[in-house]
């Protein structure tokens, strides 16, 4: 069963996601034994700055960042994407009552969820890729042609298209509700 | 739908429902009883990109009727504490101690008091707020001082007791407060003076009692005090004359017999001090 390629690949992520959870139970935990809770509204900020630094992966796919693997931008969009989410899962461990919030909070799971998903797809895959390019006796050549490369890419990104219709329209929830917390916050908070 | 149309719809929609039902989407809590009416009204105290102000706050709490009158005009019940605490207080200090959104009940919803914020003249008379707090007890009744001259502000123990802070005449008075304190041994049930006169006010011992300096109380001088002390309370003052083998007459002869006339200050020659010098 654990040779399954199921559990291979998807465990790994769904543990991701529950350690997700947990560390941000154990971290709000802390913080209110160590009676430093506040600093849970300062994790909101970082938090938003790891997030916002994840959309770089968007920034490179649609060639607005000309430089850096494509590979490492997705590692950064998921890495970043974990980090900041923790940070606003505690940072929404101070205990405010809107609706607004908590349901950036609900969507801001969600989409990390469809993320870990997301993941999962992309190994998929590229496992799929590699056994069809292994099939055609192309796997090892290393000098292959930069245009064939792209193909192969596409191939993966069309396979993924589906995952994206849901995930994107996800995400621009989140942005929206993300934003409107970030504004109410600005428009009331005490600045003096 | 393409992304951006789905972020711009839900942005509109969001900000719809926050500016029709602010108190839902946006308030961090309920508010105080007494401002349940301006749950969807934050603009009566948040200014846009200010925050709450106390020019928001006095434009219905009037601080020179705190304590008088509720915000419609009606009377309160007396409560002068509260009325001579606000006061006295700074134009911009509401926020210093209260706040809101955190629970119904208002007691509840008061920020760590700092003494700080009040004016000179009013941190000065801890009694304007603190009256009811004096414990009736003998030394608070002496004390006529300010609270901050034993206590700090943060707690009421540890205390710092000075007595210099009694009034003159009760400062003569140690025994009407520490009448527990004295021992009960035979120096201290023979005197009737004052603890001042041997004690200092820090601490009792060391005490500064040592009859040697003055005259050793040895072999048939081992008497109560008041042979020799026959004034209550004063121990400066002494006679020879209060034992058979001084007496008047036996003393006015054995001098006169040695030719000496003035011998009222018997100390003058028959010194028996610590110093060891001894005339008799």
């Amino acid at each position: 069963m654990w040779q399954s390629v199921l559990i291979q690949r998807a465990l790994p992520l769904t543990l991701s996601w529950m350690l997700l959870i947990a560390a941000a139970i154990s971290l709000d935990y802390l913080l209110h034994r160590a009676d430093l809770p506040w600093i849970g509204r300062y994790l909101g900020v970082a938090g938003t700055a790891f997030v916002a630094s994840s959309f770089g992966y968007s920034a490179r796919k649609k060639k607005i960042v000309q430089k850096g693997s494509v590979r490492l931008f997705l590692r950064l969009h998921c890495n970043a994407g974990w980090i900041g989410t923790l940070m606003i899962v505690v940072h929404s461990g101070i205990h405010f009552n809107a609706l607004l919030p908590w349901m950036a909070t609900l969507f801001m799971m969600t989409v990390t969820a469809s993320g870990h998903i997301g993941q999962y797809l992309v190994r998929k895959l590229r496992e799929e890729v590699r056994i069809k390019k292994m099939e055609t006796g192309i796997e090892n050549d290393r000098n292959e042609d930069p245009e064939r490369e792209h193909y192969w890419d596409s191939v993966t990104l069309k396979a993924l298209e589906k995952w994206r219709a849901i995930h994107m329209p996800i995400v621009s929830v989140l942005l929206a509700l993300c934003l409107l917390h970030i504004l109410s916050v600005i428009f009331f908070l005490n600045w003096r | 739908m393409k992304p951006l149309y789905v972020f711009l719809l839900c942005s509109i929609i969001l900000a719809a429902l926050a500016i029709a039902f602010p108190d839902l989407l946006l308030s961090p809590g309920p508010l105080l009883k007494g401002h349940e009416k301006l749950n969807t009204s934050c603009l009566s105290c948040h200014e846009p990109f200010g925050g709450t102000t106390t020019a928001r706050c006095i434009t219905c709490h009037k601080p020179d009727e705190i304590g008088i009158r509720n915000t419609v005009g009606d009377l309160l019940p007396k409560d002068t504490a509260r009325i001579i605490f606000h006061k006295g207080l700074a134009g911009n200090s509401c926020k210093e101690c209260h706040t809101d959104h955190k629970v119904a009940d208002a007691s509840k919803a008061i920020r760590t008091f700092r003494h700080a914020s009040l004016t000179t003249a009013l941190r000065k008379n801890c009694r304007a707020c603190h009256k009811d707090q004096i414990p009736d007890n003998l030394l608070h009744r002496y004390a006529k001082g300010n609270c901050s001259e034993c206590h700090t502000t943060k707690k009421w123990k540890p205390a710092a007791f000075d007595h210099k802070q009694l009034a003159a005449s009760d400062a003569g008075q140690c025994i009407s407060c520490h009448k527990t304190d004295r021992p009960n041994d035979n120096l201290h049930r023979q005197s009737d003076a004052n603890c001042a006169a041997c004690h200092g006010t820090n601490r009792w011992k060391p005490a500064t009692f040592n009859h040697d300096r003055y005259f050793r109380l040895e072999g048939d001088h081992r008497t109560s005090c008041r042979t020799c002390h026959t004034t209550p309370g004063d121990y400066k003052k002494y006679t020879c004359y209060n034992c058979h083998e001084h007496s008047p007459s036996n003393i006015a002869a054995e001098h006169r017999k040695e030719g000496i006339y003035r011998y009222d200050n018997c100390m003058k020659c028959h010194r028996n001090d610590s110093s060891g010098k001894r005339d008799d």
